[in-house]
């Protein structure tokens, strides 16, 4: 009679390829052999990537020459470690946030990897021990994805990105500013840019800008301070009008007018967008609320739009207005912070009509609500919870008290048929009668509950769970998360349900 | 119809339609490439690394099967989730056999190069792994505990570094 370890290895990699990461770990623990086979597997290890503070690398490095990782994460960098990945074909590096990182160093690496096609050194503190002159021979490399800060890109010299994000804390001289449209006028093939702008002004402030050649598919913009130039980045928009399929922007003091400036700009211009995603973080606008009015004209090409993520403020009678215009809606993330009010209501109501939505994501409901609410695809509901300090206690307090077991259940109950995910915000909401309406559903994979710490406790009506399908179950708090999947970590969970006992 | 003997290696011959027996890609090869002649009487497929147990099993397979479409070239696709809660209730039940004939299936089916067999089986193995830890997974396949206690924590250690993607 054989037994399971008389299987040849590229059989048992086969098995372990029907689990999930976590439980491929557990495996290893079993016996040696096992974790032999893994570690050695490739195939396997590419589900993971390491994640290494300093302390860890030289115990690590004998271990890594065997296991050829494709991506590694490294805190706390310190030269030596990064001399030791030098030596490695790695395909990805991240160093965001390593403090003290000599960039004579840093270049000396980057000029050992040639096979790097994803570096990663946002908020990097890097110290320029060597003056990085013009006459520097530069890092040729053929990266793919790029992540970094303004003042070391003038040290690659690389014209095959995809994609490409900048960010910028201090503010840059007007000489750094042209070296970065020199650089983004090299890259023919980006198709995602993302500028992070920290510092007073506007990264683009010239209209050396035509010279881009590239045809932008995903633009992201975090600004927080308002534009100087923003007739600038309308151009910007206007030059890949036809190309933008997806936009993000975020802002955090621009004044109002501008705001409506760029958008009723991409309504009328970027004919193929399909995500939108327009935020404002300014406590400021609440008194003054944003205008849909100038939006809705007859102009407006933006008609495909798909997903829809709106922090700002609004104004509701407009906003209605601007939901008929959008038939395509699929995914809508309606989470105005500051400007919650009785007013939501309405809103609420109006939104059932988007008959295609299989995902809806917003800050507060009330029982009318969900009494009116039928979506006949929704797979996705997320109601979000914000830290508790940071809402109004009247706010707080409306969730958990609109959130009663009849309507939740009534609610879950006639979107059975679809409903995959859930995702609520107070973990007191889950009672046993709701965890059955839950368990009811079809096709449900996944939950997750906000909480203040992480612990099992609101998961407790789900104890003795039998089910079909794997679903997820997510427990998450501001900064931690935990997550267990059926039937994956049964054991696991049942071990942590019996100690809360 | 047309048929096809196949000899065990112990000896006993098995004769099944010639479509079912090409649901092997091995004996798919051996006919086509090796020139054994289809439509000769006498000739017989020897598979000397296949019980007469496991062949009548495999042939119980590829005959209930034997009419699936052919999966196409995406489910190769490594990105996409497994799944291994997808299993038929038909196979689930042809599957309901000690460990020791599964393992064999699952030798015979990369032997002869039967996907479907070789997918079904190794999702069975799979879903005897779920959700247990790792002692009840050697008690399972008994499977002794070869690491010392330090061995493990190292284990345990280098396992906190690697992060699920």
């Amino acid at each position: 009679m054989s037994d399971i370890n008389s299987l040849p290895e590229d059989i048992i990699i086969e098995i372990f390829g029907n689990l999930s990461p976590k439980m491929i770990k557990t495996c290893s623990l079993v016996c040696k052999s096992w974790n032999e086979i893994i570690a050695n597997s490739s195939n396997l290890m590419k589900n993971f990537q390491l994640n290494l503070t300093n302390s860890d690398v030289n115990i690590w490095i004998a271990k890594e020459i065997r296991r050829n990782h494709q991506s590694i994460i490294v805190k706390d960098l310190e030269h030596d470690s990064l001399d030791v990945i030098s030596r490695h074909n790695l395909k990805s590096l991240n160093i965001s946030d390593a403090e003290d990182i000599k960039i004579s160093i840093l270049i000396k690496a980057l000029r050992n990897l040639p096979a790097l096609s994803d570096f990663d050194a946002r908020y990097a503190q890097i110290i320029h021990d060597i003056p990085i002159v013009a006459h520097l021979k530069k890092i040729r490399t053929n990266l793919k994805k790029l992540q970094c800060g303004l003042e070391i890109i003038h040290i690659f010299n690389c014209s095959s990105l995809r994609k490409f994000e900048v960010v910028t804390e201090e503010s840059p001289n007007s000489n750094s500013k042209e070296l970065l449209i020199d650089f983004l006028s090299k890259q023919k093939d980006l198709k995602e840019l993302t500028l992070c702008d920290e510092f007073d002004g506007d990264l683009f402030d010239s209209d050396k800008i035509f010279k881009f050649k590239f045809s932008l598919m995903k633009l992201t913009l975090w600004k927080y301070t308002p534009f100087i130039y923003y007739d600038i980045f309308i151009r910007l928009l206007e030059l890949q009008k036809n190309s933008l399929i997806s936009l993000e922007v975020n802002f955090s003091t621009e004044p109002k007018s501008g705001i409506e400036i760029i958008l009723k700009f991409v309504m009328e211009h970027l004919v193929n967008l399909k995500h939108l995603n327009f935020g404002h973080i300014d406590a400021e606008l609440e008194n003054s609320p944003f205008s849909f009015r100038d939006l809705i004209t007859e102009k407006q090409v933006a008609n495909n739009i798909e997903s829809l993520v709106f922090y700002t403020p609004y104004d509701l009678d407009e906003a209605k207005r601007f939901f008929k215009m959008l038939p395509n809606l699929k995914r809508l993330n309606f989470r105005a912070v500051h400007s919650i009010t009785v007013q939501d209501v309405h809103l609420l109501q109006h939104i059932s009509c988007i008959t295609k939505l299989e995902s809806l994501s917003i800050i507060s409901l009330r029982p009318n609500d969900l009494n009116y609410m039928q979506f006949p695809n929704l797979k996705e509901i997320s109601v979000e919870c914000w830290d508790k300090d940071f809402l109004p206690a009247f706010i707080t307090q409306q969730l958990i008290e609109y959130w009663n077991e009849k309507y939740l259940c009534s609610f879950i109950n006639r979107h059975s048929g679809t409903l995959e995910k859930i995702s609520l915000p107070d973990a007191e909401i889950i009672t046993e009668v709701v965890a059955k309406e839950i368990l009811n559903c079809i096709n449900f994979k996944s939950i997750q509950l906000f909480q203040q710490e992480i612990s099992l406790r609101p998961m407790m009506p789900f104890r003795g769970i039998s089910l079909k399908n794997s679903v997820t179950f997510t427990i998450k708090t501001g900064f931690e998360k935990k997550i267990f999947i059926f039937p994956d970590d049964k054991a696991l969970w049942n071990e942590e349900i019996k100690s809360l006992r | 119809m047309q048929t096809i003997k196949l000899q065990s290696s112990d000896n006993e011959i098995f004769e099944c339609d010639l479509a079912v027996a090409k649901c092997s890609a091995t004996i798919r090869t051996m006919l086509e490439d090796l020139g054994i002649d289809e439509n000769s009487e006498d000739e017989v497929v020897p598979l000397p690394n296949v019980n007469s147990a496991i062949l009548r099993k495999v042939i119980q397979f590829c005959t209930y099967h034997k009419d699936d479409p052919v999966p196409s070239s995406t489910d190769d696709d490594e990105n996409k989730e497994k799944r291994t809660d997808d299993i038929t209730s038909w196979d689930a039940d042809f599957l309901k056999v000690d460990q020791g004939t599964l393992f064999e299936l699952i030798l015979a089916a990369n032997y002869l190069d039967i996907r479907s067999l070789l997918d079904v089986t190794c999702k069975t193995v799979a879903n005897m792994i779920k959700g247990k830890t790792p002692d009840e997974i050697r008690k399972t396949f008994n499977i002794k505990n070869d690491f010392t206690p330090a061995e493990e924590e190292q284990v345990r250690k280098e396992n906190t570094w690697c992060e699920e993607k």
